[in-house]
């Protein structure tokens, strides 16, 4: 009998120390959901980066024809308050705004190639309290606010987009060549509580990585009020930063 | 031997049959406690603030009428039913946010939801900055005494995070009356804008004559 036990152990070995390994697998198989609820696609790897310097930014994203890499040059010119939205023309803000809310503005110079595909992108103001605002067309300006906040202003100059044929495949994507020019500012309007002043902007073009910008040198800087046009400050002959290279 | 072995493999099927009914019958005989998957209902009262996680919210004003304009369209209510307009506002504390969902809770524990007779007007608003927002819905006039509206900054899936619920206040005179105007003027629905807590009571749509306002008992 007590042969016959060793030998049913013996010859289901395999399938014994196997069968851990299986249940692991299975256990981690069903568990995608757990990582979608709690670990929401957010900017959770930070690539540190400071204003006024050139930052550059490396990565590889992947669309309908495959991984491609890319990296483009990165600036923050300047942070300031800009109640009258100076660089979208007069009559945009959307409303009136309470006492409370201060109008911040930060441009973000962009150095490259017109066929690389920057979009989707995203964009957040953090103040010195931590707090995050995110980029809102709809608050601060009406029509001419940049809805994508890493193209030019003029919307026949935006780059183009990933391929994306959808799941049928058959969806052709005829993209005409990019009009963009390789460099342009895009300046980002924020709405802040009037307690809060800017400490970093949060930069992404493909989540969870994110560049996040120490705004300091930009605030000390720039205690004048804006150049109406966005082109033309100081910091463009900045030298260039260290890489982040996510 | 032969019918040992055919004993054998009974007996394993047996087996095998005995732990699936057995399973079978824990599963059926176990409750699963579900709350770990609700949103978490924070009550509060119209007029008092309402902390969230994400933020705090205060109901301002609660009117009823027999009509209402939505965003899209006007609407006239059904035989033995009026409209409920909740006006409120949002304040987010660490990060841009809003209310995107709302539903009302009658006594009874029947449910009222904006869509597809009514709307939520409600936009996202930076941190310590205060967002006016409102819904309107529709219910049956005995849904309205003793009715709670829960709002959530969620409008995909309440559950995880905190929720408002919040008492309206409503009494059975301010139902009456509102049934009675048939010709008052329609609840309006406003765009969602920031305000100025401190800038005295902006009260939208005070001046509403033929609305019932939520202090009036």
């Amino acid at each position: 009998m007590n042969a016959a036990r060793v030998g049913w152990w013996r010859r289901n070995r395999a399938a014994l120390v196997g069968l851990p390994l299986v249940a692991a697998l299975a256990v981690a198989a069903s568990s995608s959901r757990v990582w979608e609820i709690w670990m929401p696609l957010d900017t959770r790897v930070a690539h540190p980066a400071a204003a006024l310097a050139a930052t550059t930014w490396a990565d590889t994203y992947e669309d309908d024809a495959g991984p491609h890499d890319r990296s483009f040059g990165v600036t923050v010119l300047q942070v300031v308050e800009d109640p009258e939205l100076s660089a979208l023309g007069p009559e945009t803000l959307a409303e009136e705004l309470p006492d409370d809310a201060r109008v911040w503005r930060v441009d973000v110079k962009y150095q490259v190639d017109p066929q690389t595909v920057l979009q989707p992108c995203g964009a957040a103001l953090v103040a010195d309290d931590g707090s995050r605002s995110d980029y809102d067309t709809g608050l601060v300006a009406s029509f001419d606010a940049p809805s994508v906040v890493c193209e030019p202003l003029s919307r026949e100059l935006s780059g183009p987009v990933a391929v994306d044929r959808g799941p049928l495949g058959d969806d052709t994507v005829d993209q005409e060549p990019s009009q963009r020019p390789g460099a342009y500012v895009v300046p980002l309007y924020f709405l802040l509580q009037e307690d809060k002043t800017p400490s970093e902007l949060l930069l992404w073009w493909q989540l969870p990585d994110y560049l996040s910008v120490d705004l300091a040198p930009a605030l000390k800087e720039s205690t004048q009020a804006p150049a109406g046009d966005a082109e033309g400050s100081t910091a463009t002959d900045a030298p260039e930063a260290s890489s982040p290279a996510p | 031997m032969r019918l040992e072995r055919l004993g054998r493999g009974l007996g394993a099927a047996a087996l095998v049959v005995a732990a699936l009914t057995l399973g079978r019958a824990i599963g059926a005989v176990q409750t699963y406690d579900y709350t770990v998957e609700q949103p978490y209902r924070v009550p509060g009262a119209a007029g008092e603030p309402v902390t969230l996680r994400t933020g705090d919210l205060t109901v301002q004003e609660v009117r009823l009428a027999r009509s209402a304009e939505g965003a899209f369209r006007s609407y006239r209510s059904e035989e033995g039913a009026l409209f409920v307009m909740v006006d409120y506002t949002f304040t987010p504390r660490e990060r841009s946010g809003t209310v995107a969902w709302a539903q009302l809770e009658d006594p009874r524990g029947r449910v009222y939801s904006p869509d597809p007779r009514g709307d939520l007007s409600c936009a996202p608003a930076p941190p310590d900055l205060t967002m006016t927002c409102q819904v309107l819905l529709e219910a049956p006039e005995d849904a309205f005494v003793g009715a709670a509206l829960a709002l959530s900054p969620h409008g995909g899936d309440q559950r995880y995070d905190s929720m408002a619920v919040v008492e309206l206040g409503i009494t059975a005179r301010q139902v009456a009356r509102a049934r009675a105007a048939t010709d008052a003027d329609p609840l309006v629905l406003d765009y969602p804008s920031l305000v100025d807590p401190d800038a005295g009571d902006a009260e939208p749509g005070a001046d509403d004559e033929a609305a019932t306002t939520g202090d009036d008992r």
